[in-house]
């Protein structure tokens, strides 16, 4: 099988690629040059916006839509990049960082000439702090060779990039809280509105953009848009790393065009089920996927795009496809991932704080052979809740969990 | 800007801009809601304020959605209702409940049938906040009658260690009002939310207590507190109040508006008003320790003779009898009358008379002489420009003296603490550390006794090289600190506001006569405004007044003759104060007061009066203003109005001019001399200035002996002669170097821990 050569995952093809000569002689930085040089910011935007690149960290929010929302009343602009990746199943930004750095140092650099940033963080998890000792020596090395500093290029135009290590938790990784976390403050999600884009980091517009997504910018502004969107379908445009894990024969990351069908992926890429076994449920946005039950083969056949996920109920998130064979239980999946999201909340809202609480509590119940017959009522009225009511997604992601469980497998119970 | 909303389909013109909680405020439509709170931005946890919005499916929170034009809201349909319910359903499943669903509940008033049937802390009647709980007020409003969630008790030990606040955090629901209220007013967060997820609580980082967590016991935090989280212990079973009474806490002289609870004939507690001055804060000493002074067990409550070493209580004929016997034996220059000057203006005026008309004497004074020395008259000057503590509010520079103390007066370190957010520059001047040398741009640190001098460079700074030199040469400040002392002299000069803060401890500071002449010197030098807060809560009143020997009042001429002290009988006439000094020969001691005397003054007359609250008198605070005191209690027992007292005697000893029936017939005469003086006016601040140039005082100790207090750690801070740490048992933990009570002190002069009562 011929793979098309990477985009995102280049490293896969040139070796050395996280070395500054080998990054520089495979046009390496071409795209910050011409940019900086030859391109006006808006040009840039009007770039992204014609290549229809969409947020690869879950919400999908077309990225150059995003950069245009910078109020231009206020200054100065931040771009923070968001490399926070904690979801259980995703492991796409730490192949990125830790293999291709450059690209997303590039496209970071580009996202902040577009908004005329002058400053930027990179907020990476705690537990990644090997790649942020890694980080402050590219971005050294960038600053050595004029990519990084003062009047950059030649030009008006100065940018610094800095790393910024939070403290290991999973809420750090929703944009707002990352902001608090950023500031100094506890890592809990603000109000929103105003949103970051007229009130951010330091009360600035603020764009945060996910690691991936900004390893696409590069690539964009290097071959443009037309070129770009040749890739994917014509909603969901480009190449998307896939992150495959579970009950699959070859899990790993990999990088197909958006729309490619989740067989393929599956069985083509990840070598199908271990022992030939049936497919149970796909939760393809990770822990906190709306489980897709695979009742029928033909779910198998869907396109890998955010429309056709949304389709079947559930949505296409940061990519990261967890297959779950016939040999798991349900049950014992769904108090996992309420155990995981008890764990991780802030506990700043009532209901995700509370309704994560009974709803462990509830599962806990019914594991002991305790369950009553209104649990099944109380579980569901306690997701709606959290559902409709949470101040930001975690609640909304417990609620998925539980909600699109007990849809398909718990209500056969009494 | 305006925007057309609707909500509820009534439509409204609001302002843009505001979020739809405010509007629903604004326009009476009421929206069940309890993490928000008026004077805190909008946190959006407790999720209550859900409310519809016409075209969008989501269900948003009124308390973080701004209005736009043409929204149309919906705040109770059934299906926000619904969603509401289920929420508060949620956040009492982790609260306790009983009181609210109990199905014995419209008997139990009746009979009490359930008071043992649920465990004590989440006992349905054994809340501190029990019918004055707001999610009491919103179960009714939801009308939720049951929980069927799963409910969970958090099993944390209640916090009954701090002073004044009891902590049960068992109660929280985690609204984080506390945590917001310390952080906008004080900038600290003793307080904060600890652990994540299920476990998140509200607590001190590392279990410490309060106080070393950095609280300023303000009490903010209980009042806003919703729940019975945060009560306070002297008052937590108390219930709610009967009454209410708007008045001006006495403790010094800030005069910061309060409002007194009462039930019973009984003062409750005190709660900050939102009016100036204070405007909706007090410190510690008012905000917790005005019902334990109140009703301190040393209550005089009927007078009393003294036998030999034993004391009798005696009726108030016999008192005055014998008060009057002594008093007419007493030519008129062997009497002397010793006045509090934290006493109000009625009493003031009224002894003063006394003196002059009564016992024809001079004879009568304060203890500032002892307290202010030969400075007393640069105090009164100081305090005829004083500034109201609203010029901090966009002041360019902030110059702190003498703000020692991180708990009286912590009113005044929250409006410094505003002023610097909103992006004054903060210096404070100290020999030692204290709370804003943390908080401070600019920490001036002279060597103790230096503060002076390096006031006066401040005033003369000039920026070339050869002044320069001669500064840093023979000045107050280590060479290190040079730079820091030259970075606020430019500070000041800076084009702006400059204020001063002439805090409590430099103006009785031994040497407050040159740091007084100093600040006003730098005063002029840069034109900035100067705040002087005395400790006294009338120390102007006091000069108005003429309680001073020398500082005539027009009605009442000082009488010409004014003999040294010698043998023979005399009389000495303690009015709110404690002198502790030597008996003399023949000499009578007529203590006046609320609370009975310290060891060590054996008074043979004492004459019980009226504490704050129970009376309906006036004050005169830092800035010149007349405020009213209202009464809230009657006096307790026999007690009466200091003035009262006073008009008696001279009725007994038949002089003329003391029939006052009201403290108001005292005022209207006041007004006859002093045609300014009306309550929540400014009075004429000129006319007492020109009276201290007749001050008589002289400074009793010489200054080497009192500098090293300087070093030491602030006192507690006194009130009509005695500590408050005396009445108030939360504050002997705040101010532990001072103990009044000698029977803690070893015979090697270490302090032993005080015996701790219960509190009532």
């Amino acid at each position: 099988m011929s793979q098309p050569p990477h985009v995102l995952l280049r490293h896969r093809d040139i070796p050395h690629l996280d070395q500054m000569e080998v990054y520089q002689a495979h046009g390496g930085f071409s795209a910050l040059h011409k940019a900086v040089t030859t391109f006006s910011p808006e040009q840039v935007i009007l770039e992204v916006k014609n290549a229809g690149l969409r947020g690869r960290g879950g919400a999908g929010f077309p990225t150059g839509i995003k950069w245009g929302l910078l109020s231009e009343d206020l200054w100065p602009h931040y771009v923070v990049a968001n490399a926070d990746e904690s979801e259980p199943g995703t492991f796409k930004d730490r192949e990125i960082l830790e293999s291709n750095p450059f690209q997303f140092l590039e496209g970071l650099a580009l996202a902040c000439y577009a908004v005329q940033a002058n400053l930027a963080y990179i907020y990476l998890r705690g537990e990644v702090w090997e790649i942020a000792q890694a980080l402050d020596r590219k971005l050294s090395q960038m600053k050595d060779a004029g990519f990084l500093g003062d009047r950059l290029l030649g030009t008006d135009f100065s940018l610094h990039i800095h790393t910024h290590l939070g403290a290991g938790a999973y809420i750090c990784g929703e944009e707002t809280a990352l902001l608090e976390s950023l500031e100094g403050r506890l890592g809990q999600p603000r109000l929103r509105p105003p949103f970051p884009a007229s009130c951010g980091l330091y009360g600035k517009p603020t764009v945060i953009n996910n690691v991936e997504t900004l390893t696409n910018v590069p690539v964009i502004v290097d071959h443009g848009s037309a070129w770009y969107r040749s890739l994917g379908t014509a909603r969901s445009p480009g190449p998307k790393i896939f992150c495959l894990s579970g009950h699959v024969n070859r899990p790993g990351n990999y990088e197909v065009p958006l729309g490619t069908p989740l067989r393929k992926l599956i069985y083509d890429l990840g070598g199908g089920i271990p022992g030939g076994r049936k497919i149970k449920a796909i939760l393809p946005a990770g822990a906190s996927s709306k489980i897709i039950a695979v009742t029928d083969e033909e779910v198998l056949d869907t396109p890998l795009e955010y429309e056709s996920l949304a389709g079947l109920g559930s949505g296409l998130g940061s990519a990261s496809i967890i297959v779950v064979d016939e040999t798991v239980d349900m049950d014992w999946l769904l108090k996992k991932t309420v155990q995981f999201f008890g764990h991780e909340l802030c506990g700043k809202c009532t209901p995700c704080r509370v309704g994560n609480r009974i709803i462990l509590d509830i599962l806990q119940k019914m594991d002991c052979g305790e369950g009553e017959p209104d649990d099944m009522h109380i579980l569901r009225r306690a997701a709606e809740t959290m559902d409709r009511a949470s101040l930001c997604g975690l609640g909304q992601a417990t609620a998925n969990t539980v909600l699109s469980t007990t849809k398909f497998f718990l209500s056969r119970q009494p | 800007m305006s925007v057309q909303i609707t909500i509820n389909d009534q439509p409204l013109t609001v302002e843009k801009g505001i979020t739809i909680l405010q509007a629903a405020r604004l326009n009476q439509i009421f929206i069940p809601t309890l993490c928000d709170h008026p004077s805190l931005p909008s946190h959006g946890s407790c999720r209550l304020c859900v409310i519809e919005i016409q075209g969008k499916a989501t269900t948003p929170t009124a308390c973080s959605t701004p209005v736009e034009d043409g929204m149309s809201i919906y705040t109770h349909s059934p299906k926000i209702q619904a969603l509401r319910g289920e929420l508060f359903q949620m956040l009492l499943a982790e609260h306790p409940s009983c009181c609210l669903f109990c199905s014995e509940k419209n008997h139990c008033d009746e009979c009490m049938v359930t008071v043992r049937k649920v465990g004590v802390t989440t006992g349905c009647r054994s809340c501190p906040n029990d019918r004055q709980c707001e999610i009491q007020d919103l179960a009714e409003t939801i009308n939720l009658t049951q929980v069927d969630y799963p409910i969970r008790y958090r099993m944390l030990k209640a916090i009954h260690s701090d002073p004044f606040i009891d902590r049960d955090y068992n109660l929280c629901v985690l609204c984080g009002r506390c945590v917001r209220i310390c952080q906008s007013q004080h900038f600290s967060s003793p307080v904060t939310f600890l652990n994540r997820g299920s476990d998140i609580v509200i607590d001190t980082v590392g279990g410490r207590s309060l106080q070393e967590a950095g609280c300023r016991f303000c009490g903010s935090c209980v009042e806003i507190c919703p729940t019975g989280a945060l009560s306070e212990k002297t008052r937590k079973w108390l219930g709610k109040a009967g009454q209410q009474t708007r008045t001006t806490c006495p403790f010094c002289s800030l005069g910061c508006s309060m409002e007194i609870f009462s039930r019973n004939d009984q003062v409750i507690g005190g709660l900050p008003f939102h009016e100036n001055p204070g405007s909706g804060h007090l410190c510690v000493l008012g905000r917790f320790g005005i019902p334990e002074m109140i009703h301190h067990p040393n209550r005089l409550t009927s007078p009393v003779k003294t036998v030999g070493k034993d004391r009798m209580r005696v009726s108030w004929d016999e008192a005055l009898d014998r008060t009057v016997e002594a008093l007419a034996a007493c030519p008129p220059g062997q009497f002397q009358a010793i006045v509090s000057a934290s006493c109000s203006n009625e009493d003031l005026f009224v002894a003063q008379k006394f003196t002059r008309r009564v016992m024809k004497s001079n004879q009568i004074t304060t203890r500032a002489g002892e307290t202010y020395g030969d400075g007393f008259k640069a105090v009164i000057q100081l305090l005829g420009g004083s500034s109201p503590l609203e010029e901090l509010a966009g002041a360019s520079t902030v110059l702190c003296l003498g703000m020692d103390d991180r708990y009286s007066q912590s009113v005044v370190e929250r409006d410094v603490y505003r002023a610097k957010t909103d992006g004054a520059n903060v210096i404070t001047l100290s020999p030692r550390p204290h709370s804003l040398t943390d908080f401070a741009d600019i920490w001036l640190k002279p060597d103790p006794g230096k503060e002076a001098e390096v006031l006066r460079l401040l005033a003369q700074y000039a920026s070339d090289e050869k002044t320069r030199l001669a500064y840093q040469k023979g000045n107050g400040l280590p060479k290190a600190a040079y730079a820091a002392f030259e970075d606020a002299a430019h500070l000041l000069r800076e084009p702006g506001r400059p204020v001063i803060i002439a805090g409590t401890s430099y103006l009785t500071h031994p040497d407050n006569r040159r740091l007084l002449g100093a600040v006003q010197d730098l005063q002029k030098s840069i034109a900035a405004k100067v705040i002087a807060l005395p400790a006294e809560a009338n120390l102007l009143g006091s000069v108005l007044m003429g309680v001073y020997p020398g500082v005539e009042n027009d009605s009442s001429p000082d009488p010409k003759e004014s003999p040294e002290l010698d043998g023979g009988p005399c009389v000495t006439y303690l009015i709110g104060e404690v002198v502790t000094a030597p008996r003399r020969a023949n000499e009578v001691v007529i203590y006046q007061h609320f609370i009975s005397p310290p060891d060590g003054l054996e008074p043979d007359i004492l004459l019980p009066a009226a504490a704050f609250a129970e009376s309906s008198v006036t004050t005169i605070n830092y800035e010149g203003r007349v405020q009213f005191t209202a009464q809230a209690v009657p006096p307790p027992g026999e007690a009466l109005p200091t003035w009262q007292i006073l008009c008696r005697i001279a009725q007994k000893l038949g002089v003329s001019g003391f029939d006052f029936s009201s403290p108001e017939e005292i005022r209207s005469e006041i007004r006859g001399v002093q045609p300014d003086f009306a309550i929540d006016q400014m009075i004429d601040r000129s006319v007492l200035v020109r009276r201290a140039e007749h001050f008589r005082l002289t400074q009793t100790e010489a200054l080497d002996n009192l500098l090293p207090a300087s070093q030491a750690a602030p006192p507690a801070p006194l009130y009509m002669g005695f500590p408050i740490t005396d009445w108030v048992e939360g504050l002997r933990s705040l101010y532990p170097g001072k103990v009044s009570d000698s029977s803690n002190l070893e015979a090697d002069g270490t302090v032993q821990p005080q015996k701790m009562s219960i509190p009532r």
